[in-house]
């Protein structure tokens, strides 16, 4: 997350040279807060406490005028002797430096006022791309970032797909800065991460989740995923499955922003993670059962199993496109009126489709079909959850309730070296009940991997409100001078 | 230049005179000594009381006519009508804190000690956030000024996202008071905004404080969600503990709901109920009349139900027209949310269809939900399904003529049913009889059959309460016999629950999976609903054999036929 957290009421600029300034290697920029060389990295100093932020987090780092670099070699020496250090990858004379940093701080103070200013929706602002309408309130950074892959997204679905242009224009993408506002604002109940209104006039709900990125991505691939399967025909409703496993396997799609690419089809670890689970447990959803149920969970483990098998693993990709296609297009598919004007099918009508489409003419080659299926899932399955699989697993078995499973992939995501902060933190929330002691442990750990993190500290704070009030105060108003854009709102719904 | 003085001082001394007639004829300000304020509703807008277990509505008017919205996008073409309304709403700073701060009370056994935080609103925002129903919403400006010396935080809300009847424009005034902020909300519809403009604008600005004079500001910071306490409380120590504190609560709230009555409200105190009303008084007894009678009928027939309980005296109010149940129902909730009652309070209407409308369905049923609770509330909520919207049925037809009670049916569903048994889809009481709640809807499935499911459930109670069944041994005192079953599975999971309580977490992951995916079907059966039904079918049809089975199902389709 690039962000600047200062202290706004700071004179910033007032200081002529950046004589204590922090550049963290993923951008971040600490600036008029004193700062302190310590053994493995360096003290910041904030009215409510000092924060380490260790070494190998550290870009640049200079305290009093004095470069944090130490010359290791000759060539090094030497050039430090010409009064050159070393910044992003260059030589440069340090007053050089200096400027471009003093340069760059001032930019991002005044992009965070800006944020700060059009962080509620009333204050949104709004930008069109060549296939959407977005109003927004995150950050404009990260609106950027978003918005150019979603229309690499749309590009992408549009080539494999055919969509017909909408009806009435672009589609409205609402992306809201918290979940506090997302929920106020869009109307959507509690436990909602976003939606897509698929009757007119259409529009895509969403909120950015600062702690975990990845998710909000996902999350916006799915949803406009709905809106593009809306495309191929506006009057029709894609049914549960085979609309759900559709946006899932569309949902794993990851952006490249150097290279400016969208790869599609990827691995939903996640969900594997589940699907792992239940054949463990001796349960595999057959084929027949996915094609004639009805708005089954599995629509999105499972489901997005066979679309990922047959887009990706298999010879039917083409005949599974003009499947999904003619569902809503085919004149051989019987439709039936659904609600608000809209058509869709039905079950039997949807599996006699699916089996004409591929050829499935008997009972054996639907079973053969299955068993390939499954027989690359086994494979898939048997090369191993990557410790990135079990982190979202246990992110999505917390997000259902399921406290033990989400509690032993925590644990294996730890054992298999997971350093990823917001895992810490989520299952630090998970244990605050049952083993205090060991949640305050990882809340630590999470400061310690992400120490300019207001939420964690925040988090810390909270949680030794009962045996350490002072501290516990202490730590939370650090949170606030750490991350003056945090939303307190927003870690009381989290949890 | 005098003549045109003195035509000028004629014209003055008619405005003068027209201002002073449309004074003495304009509705007369709401005054409310207690929180010290004034406001002076819109000219003909309804005053709305308030529920007794309210805590931070203070004042509520609805408006004397309906706006229209139709929907006109594709798939919809729906017009829906909206009522504006006015609220205040008080948040007393002192209530906010002692809601923070939490309150001890005496803490189970093996407990140091329980604090209960009654989740008081922070502020208005918060307020909206936590109630506001009418669809997705956002503060569409701000601004900070002085009205009537005080000063004002003036909000414009508009909703937008998923409204429910249309998009919508709330302003709010926050006046701040000492020691309490009151939020004055006016709602209308966005495309009525311009039209009304004028007339809500004119009241959020009559606002000023005035005098306390009835004591301290209150200091019940309670919300919904903190209610359980009075609950818990009064379902704990020996029958007469409870009796007495249920009275305490009884006198505490029905003090409360006469305290707030607006003016062209009357009260009588009723043997069975507290009766507000301020329609006329022959309608709101004969209201009174029937529920009396409603409850005399279950005293006797379902009587051995928690036969030492005392039984609370709920709140009957009678509003005149439809529009103020609504609202009154609806309390601090958006205007267009539907209303949900919870406590000991009923709101209904003088019907306009008389005794063949649906005011006393709704009565009835929230008589005998109360009176259960009183008597036994694990029996109320332990209910099978079956029994459970068959006896609901059964009184919500609970009619007085004369003296008597009649017990009409419910056509619809009945109709359902026999259809069903002419096209032999309805299902062997057997069966039935073994349901649990979620078997009975069908909720695993697609409810498919529910609505005959219904209409068999509702005509097998009625058959059991018929004098058909009263004629027959086996059917005699059946239902009865079914209900005291229940009582006596229900005390003896009560201990068995107590003994069990920690087992019901998943002690490993294959449990956890279990649990999550009966949950995951909604209305899925918990263990202990479905030993329930079992126990009590095992205590009442146990000793059955096919040929009684037979004879059951003969005698209740003669009796449908």
């Amino acid at each position: 997350m690039r962000a600047l957290y200062l202290a706004l009421s700071c004179p910033l600029l007032a200081t002529p040279s950046v004589a204590d300034v922090l550049v963290l290697k993923d951008g971040t920029i600490v600036q008029g807060r004193p700062l302190e060389r310590s053994e493995g990295g360096v003290h910041v100093v904030y009215p409510s406490g000092k924060v380490l932020v260790p070494t190998e987090l550290v870009h640049v780092l200079v305290v009093g005028g004095v470069e944090s670099f130490q010359p290791a070699t000759d060539e090094e020496r030497e050039k430090a002797a010409r009064g050159l250090v070393p910044f992003e990858g260059q030589w440069m004379p340090a007053k050089k430096r200096d400027q471009l940093l003093a340069r760059r701080v001032a930019e991002q103070e005044a992009q965070v006022r800006d944020n700060l200013a059009h962080r509620e929706w009333k204050d949104r602002r709004r930008a069109e791309t060549r296939n959407f309408r977005f109003e927004y309130t995150v950050p404009q950074h990260v609106f950027e970032a978003y918005g150019e892959r979603l229309e690499a997204y749309y590009q992408a679905f549009a080539k494999d797909w055919k969509i017909r242009p909408p009806r009435n224009g672009k589609l409205a993408v609402c992306f809201y800065a918290s979940p506090k506002e997302f929920h106020r604002t869009s109307g959507a109940g509690y436990g909602t991460l976003a939606y897509f209104r698929f009757v007119e006039p259409y529009d895509l709900n969403l909120y950015h989740d600062k702690l975990d990125a990845v998710l909000t991505e996902q999350v916006l691939y799915h949803e406009a995923n709905h809106y593009l399967q809306k495309l191929i025909d506006e009057d029709f409703k894609y049914p549960h499955f085979p609309g759900e496993s559709l946006a899932e396997y569309y949902g794993a799609s990851a952006w490249d922003p150097v290279k400016k690419k969208l790869t599609v089809g990827l691995l939903q670890e996640g969900r594997l993670a589940e699907i792992q689970d239940d054949i463990a447990r001796g349960e595999r959803l057959g084929l027949e059962a996915l094609l004639t149920g009805e708005g089954r969970y599995e629509d999105y483990t499972w489901g997005w199993a066979l679309v990922h098998y047959l887009m990706e693993a298999s010879p039917h990709r083409a005949a599974f496109q003009r499947f999904y296609v003619g569902l809503a297009l085919g004149k051989e598919v019987r439709r039936v009126p659904s609600s608000f004007g809209l058509t869709t099918v039905e079950p039997a009508e949807l599996a006699a489709s699916f089996k004409r489409e591929l050829g499935l003419k008997t009972a054996e080659q639907v079973s053969a079909l299955e068993q390939a299926w499954h027989a690359w899932l086994d494979q898939t399955v048997a090369t191993g959850l990557t410790t990135r699989g079990k982190e979202l697993g246990a992110l999505k078995a917390l997000s259902t309730g399921r406290k033990l499973r989400a509690k032993r992939l925590f644990q294996e995501a730890l054992d298999g070296g997971s350093r990823n902060a917001f895992v810490h933190h989520k299952y630090a929330s998970l244990l605050e009940g049952e083993d205090k002691p060991r949640a305050l442990e990882l809340w630590r750990r999470s400061v310690e991997l992400a120490p300019l993190t207001g939420t964690y500290w925040h988090a810390l704070g909270r949680a030794l409100a009962a045996s350490d009030k002072a501290e516990s105060e202490r730590l939370k108003k650090l949170a606030r001078e750490i991350d003056p854009e945090l939303d307190e709102d927003a870690l009381v719904w989290d949890f | 230049m005098g003549r045109s003085i003195g035509m000028r001082a004629r014209a003055l001394a008619l405005v003068a005179a027209l201002a002073a007639g449309a004074r003495t004829e304009a509705q007369a300000a709401h005054e409310d000594a207690r929180y010290g304020f004034k406001i002076q509703p819109p000219r003909g807008w309804k005053p709305i009381p308030r529920k007794a277990e309210e805590n931070w509505l203070v004042a509520k008017f609805l408006c004397d006519e309906k706006d229209h919205w139709t929907d006109k996008n594709k798939g919809s073409g729906w017009t829906w009508e909206h009522q504006p309304e006015l609220m205040v709403i008080a948040f007393v700073a002192a209530a906010i804190e002692k809601g923070k701060q939490g309150e001890e009370v005496e803490p189970p056994e093996g407990v140091d000690e329980v604090r209960v935080f009654t989740n008081p609103y922070e502020d208005y925002e918060d307020y909206l956030d936590r109630t506001y129903s009418g669809g997705g919403f956002y503060v569409s400006a701000r601004e900070e000024d002085t009205s009537n010396d005080l000063p004002v935080t003036k909000l414009e809300i508009k909703v937008e996202k998923l409204a429910t009847t249309g998009p919508k424009r709330i302003v709010t005034w926050v006046y701040h008071a000492e020691g309490v902020d009151f939020a004055v909300q006016a709602e209308v519809l966005e495309s009525a905004f311009d039209k009304r403009k004028a007339a809500l604008l004119g009241a959020l600005r009559s606002f000023r404080t005035i005098p306390r004079t009835h004591g301290p500001l209150p200091t019940e910071a309670g919300t919904a969600d903190g209610l359980f306490i009075s609950f818990s409380s009064m379902r704990k120590g020996t029958p007469a503990e409870r009796k007495e504190r249920r009275q305490a609560s009884e006198l505490a709230l029905h003090a409360r709901a006469k305290r707030s009555l607006p003016p062209g409200w009357q009260v009588r105190d009723h043997e069975r109920f507290l009766l507000l009303f301020n329609t006329d008084p022959g309608a709101a007894d004969k209201v009174a009349a029937a529920g009396a009678a409603l409850l005399a009928w279950a005293d006797e027939s379902l009587g051995f139900i928690g036969k030492e309980e005392y039984v609370r005296r709920p709140i009957l109010r009678v509003c005149a027209t439809t529009e103020e149940k609504e609202s009154l129902q609806r309390g601090v909730h958006a205007s267009d949310s539907f209303g949900f009652e919870w406590g000991l309070e009923i709101v209904t209407c003088k019907d306009e269809r008389g005794a063949t409308g649906w005011e006393m369905d709704w009565v009835n049923q929230r008589l005998l939900d109360l009176w259960l609770r009183d008597r036994d509330e694990e029996i109320w909520l332990g209910m099978p399904g079956w029994v459970g919207h068959g006896l609901d049925s059964y009184v919500e037809g609970a009619r007085l003529s004369g003296r008597k009670l009649k017990f009409r049916e419910d056509e619809w569903l009945s109709e359902d049913f026999r259809l069903a048994v002419k096209q032999g889809k309805h299902a062997p009481l057997r069966d039935l009889v073994q349901m649990t709640g979620g078997q009975f809807l069908d909720a695993d499935n697609d409810f498919s059959g529910l609505w005959n499911r219904m209409g068999q459930a509702d005509a097998v109670v009625r058959f059991l309460l018929s004098p058909e069944a009263g004629r027959k041994q086996q059917t005699k005192t059946l239902l009865f016999d079914y209900l005291r079953n229940l009582r006596d599975v229900v005390l003896e999971l009560r201990d068995f629950d107590e003994g069990q309580e920690k087992v019901a977490e998943p002690k490993t992951e294959e449990e956890e999976e279990e649990l999550y995916r009966k949950r995951a079907k909604a209305w899925q059966a918990t263990e202990r609903e479905q030993e329930v039904v079992k126990r009590t079918f095992q205590r009442t049809f146990g000793g059955w054999s096919d040929k009684d089975w037979q004879a059951f199902e003969k005698a209740f389709l003669d009796f449908v036929d």
